[in-house]
């Protein structure tokens, strides 16, 4: 289990033991198929995310008892058929959002809902507050660089996969990037391509699908892309340090920094998850995180040892604290 | 060195050692489809060896084998039947017998991949394979047998029988029947051991079988086979490592009859009869016949006939299927023949070159076709005695590789369970139901199938198939007559590693 696995912890319908879970239906078996950002990746597969959750339980309901079925319908049925209705509540909860809520500002819901989890410590980056502390920070230079290329993660365990496109991309003609068929003949890289030879050996496509990528896996995907990364982990240095790297790391147009940390800790919805980091901001000691799960938060204020926290947290699957990842060009 | 099985086993295939050897009543080809008209030489593809049955009688060896062998210029491992990529076409007549012996001299199993210990939590319930291992996972990967695919046959003694095995170093005699009303068209045979399917597809164990009668294709048109396989290409250590050919995104080379990139060369006007067959493990093919210059008249699908020929631009090839297609040369040129670009799911499959389609100006054109043929009647709702759903699925478990493993009916492959039983002398519509964000290509043994609706849209021609896609996240309605064989055997998904993750059911068929 690591980095974004634990995030559906909460809503997996059984909890762990392994054959029990074999049974279960849980968020990411309903994500395999439906959106995460916001785009459709299967045609007649409908977005679910952000969908009413009146609307969503009634449609699970449907599709159990039998009444909607036939086409496609077959394949929901044979999918809510085991559901409990509890399972069914618990699924519809995690994807819908109120109504009314959706139809006025579905951004400012959510960073309501977050804002109230973190007792308000939080500052994002779409408040007037979030935007001001941009313009004043001294250590602001990747925010320009790196948020023209931040795209959302295209599966829930692709975090550390979207931020290195987007970091990687951020370096625009100081490094050689692969050119995608579908974005022929302009260099770019995708959240497919960053899946070179070498990399498919550390973990293949799929196996980042089923769990993501420790720091100590995203630290050997970048030596394969042509830059030089240093892993920093949280619990071998002091909160001063991780500051210093921070800034180091920001002032330095040939360097970017990829956070790994848990979110939880900072009040968000969800566990371990990686982004870029874009500025640091010295009057309120905090850091601009560049959220690649963008259909979830937009970017977000963090203070310093609020993060630091959130970056001693251990990773199941590593074993080991989270922490940074700089990445420099040759 | 050689084990007393070995000693043994060669004892028992003694009598026909290597495929294009004349064995019997069985010749090697003579008479090649493309040799006759100058084609099929240096520059051009070739076809396979072939060997004929004769006086009713096709009797010959197929002798897997594994050795180093040059591809894409590079070295790569192989698993080759009679030293061939692929092996040697069989080519019968309705009512011939088919007596073929399966040496297997391949090496020895290597010790199982993952200590059964290791997983207290299971017990000897989930082992298969004599090293115990699981259904949801490829063990034993030397271990192997033989299935006629598509072919309307008995699944049952030494016939199309997928539950037999034959270890490393011994040999098995099949004995197949084929009916005198067998469907005319093309076939294939493949080895179908549980757990070493996708290792051994996936390095080369293939061959294209031909059921006709004589005369059936006429003289002055060539008849060219076009087998697509798509072998792993990876370093020689890690070829049989099931971290990579498990993955879609594994390293595969396509070869057309073996050759890397070959060229194929036509006429304008001139017709070409070509049998195609994608005798692969893992990737869709799509083809697009105006791209490479070419005319295309469908006249067959996986060994059944069309009612009438039909011009097609495209053709989807999925694992196992085949198509018989008479082309013409339109647009003189180096064209090339591309694996058309395919949404596998969520992942992109890219376009990618195959070979090349060499069209000379000039040629006489011809309106030479193949004679026609039978296709089975329509099977009419009145037919149906039931209908079912079939559910596909994919589950968490750790036993299986990526942790990922596949079901049918909420179950990975029980060699125990015989839900799906329908009788003798009836017809059922199944509607696979696809849970998964990918495409499964599902192939039913013995008796074919009519397409009647995808994800509930009902398709007009009702075409035939014994391999077809369920669409991601979606449905396919499919009605099948059981006829003339009672017995066991079973449907799968033709993704051969989705098959050694479990996504196999057991169909009885009773009288
Ligand atoms: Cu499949």
């Amino acid at each position: 289990m690591s980095i974004l696995r634990l995030a559906f912890a909460a809503f997996a319908v059984a909890a762990a033991p392994v054959l029990a879970e074999v049974q279960t239906v849980n968020a990411q078996t309903c994500l395999s198929c439906h959106s995460v950002d916001g785009v459709a990746h299967i045609d007649h597969v409908p977005i679910i995310h952000g969908q009413s959750e009146t609307y969503l339980r009634h449609a699970l309901h449907a599709y159990k008892s039998g009444q909607r079925s036939g086409g496609t319908a077959d394949v929901m049925q044979a999918v809510a058929q085991d559901l409990s209705a509890a399972q069914i509540d618990q699924l519809a909860a995690f994807f819908g959002t109120d109504a009314s809520i959706v139809q006025t500002a579905p951004i400012s819901h959510l960073i309501k809902a977050s804002a109230e989890g973190a007792d308000g410590r939080l500052v994002y980056l779409t408040t007037k507050e979030g935007s001001a502390r941009v313009v004043e920070s001294r250590f602001n230079g990747d925010y320009f660089r790196v948020a023209p290329y931040v795209e959302s993660e295209k599966f829930l365990t692709f975090c550390s996969i979207a931020t290195m496109a987007a970091v990687l991309n951020s370096f625009e003609d100081a490094l050689k990037r692969p050119i995608d068929t579908a974005r022929y003949p302009y260099p770019y890289f995708t959240q497919d391509n960053i899946f070179n030879e070498d990399n498919q050996q550390v973990k293949t496509f799929e196996g980042v699908v089923t769990d993501g990528l420790t720091l100590d896996q995203i630290g050997l995907f970048l030596t394969h892309l042509d830059v030089r990364p240093s892993t920093i982990f949280a619990d071998e240095n002091s909160i001063e340090h991780m500051r210093n790297a921070i800034m180091e790391g920001l002032s330095d147009p040939a360097v970017r920094v990829i956070l790994n940390y848990n979110r939880g800790i900072v009040g968000q919805n969800g566990s371990g998850h990686v982004s870029p980091i874009a500025a640091y901001h010295q009057p309120s000691n905090s850091v601009l995180v560049l959220d690649v799960a963008g259909y979830k938060y937009p970017p977000a204020w963090i203070p310093m040892d609020m993060l630091y926290k959130a970056m001693l947290d251990v990773d199941t699957s590593s074993k080991r604290s989270r922490g940074l990842a700089l990445v420099r060009t040759f | 060195m050689h084990n007393r099985r070995q000693i043994m086993a060669f004892g028992l295939g003694g009598l026909a050692l290597g495929g294009a050897t004349i064995t019997g009543l069985s010749r090697a080809s003579a008479k090649d489809g493309l040799a006759e008209h100058a084609l099929g030489g240096v520059g051009d593809l070739a076809n396979p060896p072939q060997i004929h049955s004769q006086n009713g009688l096709l009797q010959t060896t197929l002798r897997p084998t594994l050795a180093e062998v040059l591809v894409d210029e590079q070295p790569r491992k192989l698993r080759r039947y009679n030293d061939g990529l692929p092996g040697p076409t069989l080519r019968v007549k309705p009512g011939d017998r088919m007596e073929i012996t399966l040496e297997n001299a391949l090496p020895p199993n290597a010790p199982p991949l993952r200590a059964l210990d290791t997983f207290p939590a299971f017990g000897p319930g989930d082992i298969c394979g004599p090293v115990g291992t699981t259904h949801v996972a490829p063990h034993d990967l030397n271990t192997t047998n033989l299935h006629f695919h598509g072919m309307h046959v008995s699944p049952k003694g030494n016939s199309d029988n997928v539950f037999l095995t034959v270890e490393p170093g011994s040999a098995f005699t099949y004995e197949v029947q084929i009916p005198d009303n067998h469907p005319i068209g093309a076939f294939w045979y493949h080895p179908h051991w549980h757990g070493s399917v996708a290792a051994q597809i996936g390095t080369g164990m293939a061959g294209l079988i031909l059921v006709e009668p004589e005369d059936y294709v006429p003289p002055g048109l060539p008849e060219r086979q076009v087998i697509i396989q798509t072998v792993i290409g990876s370093d020689l250590a890690a070829f049989d490592d099931p971290q990579q050919f498990m993955s879609l995104q594994a390293p595969r080379i396509f070869t057309l009859n073996g050759q890397f990139r070959p060229t194929i060369r036509l006429r304008q006007g001139e017709r070409q009869f070509w049998r195609i067959l994608l005798a692969n493990d893992f990737q869709f093919c799509p083809l697009n016949f105006a791209d490479m210059g070419l005319r295309a008249i469908l006249i067959g699908r996986d060994g059944i006939p069309l009612p009438a020929p039909k011009e097609v631009d495209r053709l989807l090839l999925s694992p196992g299927n085949r198509f018989d297609v008479v082309v013409e040369g339109a647009q003189p040129g180096l064209h090339d023949m591309v694996r058309q670009p395919y949404r596998h799911g969520l992942v992109d499959l890219e376009e990618r070159i195959i070979a090349q389609v060499q069209i000379e100006a000039g040629g006489m054109p011809s309106d030479l076709m193949p004679a026609p043929a039978a296709t089975p009647p329509d099977i009419t709702d009145a037919e149906i005695v039931r209908s079912r759903k079939v559910v596909l699925g994919e589950v968490r478990d750790p036993r299986a590789v990526f942790d990922l493993a596949f079901t049918i009916d909420g179950q990975s492959y029980d060699p125990n369970t015989w839900h799906l039983d329908p009788k003798l002398n009836t017809a059922e519509e199944w509607t696979f139901v696809n849970t998964t964000a990918y495409p499964h290509p599902m192939h039913i043994h013995i008796n074919p199938f009519q397409v009647v609706a995808i994800n509930g849209v009902p398709v007009p021609d009702r075409p035939w198939y014994d391999t077809c896609v369920v669409p991601a996240a979606g449905t396919l309605t499919i009605r099948t007559r059981f006829e003339d064989f009672d017995g066991d055997f079973v449907t799968h998904c033709h993704i051969l590693p989705h098959e050694d993750a479990g996504m196999m059911m057991n169909i009885r068929i009773t009288t």
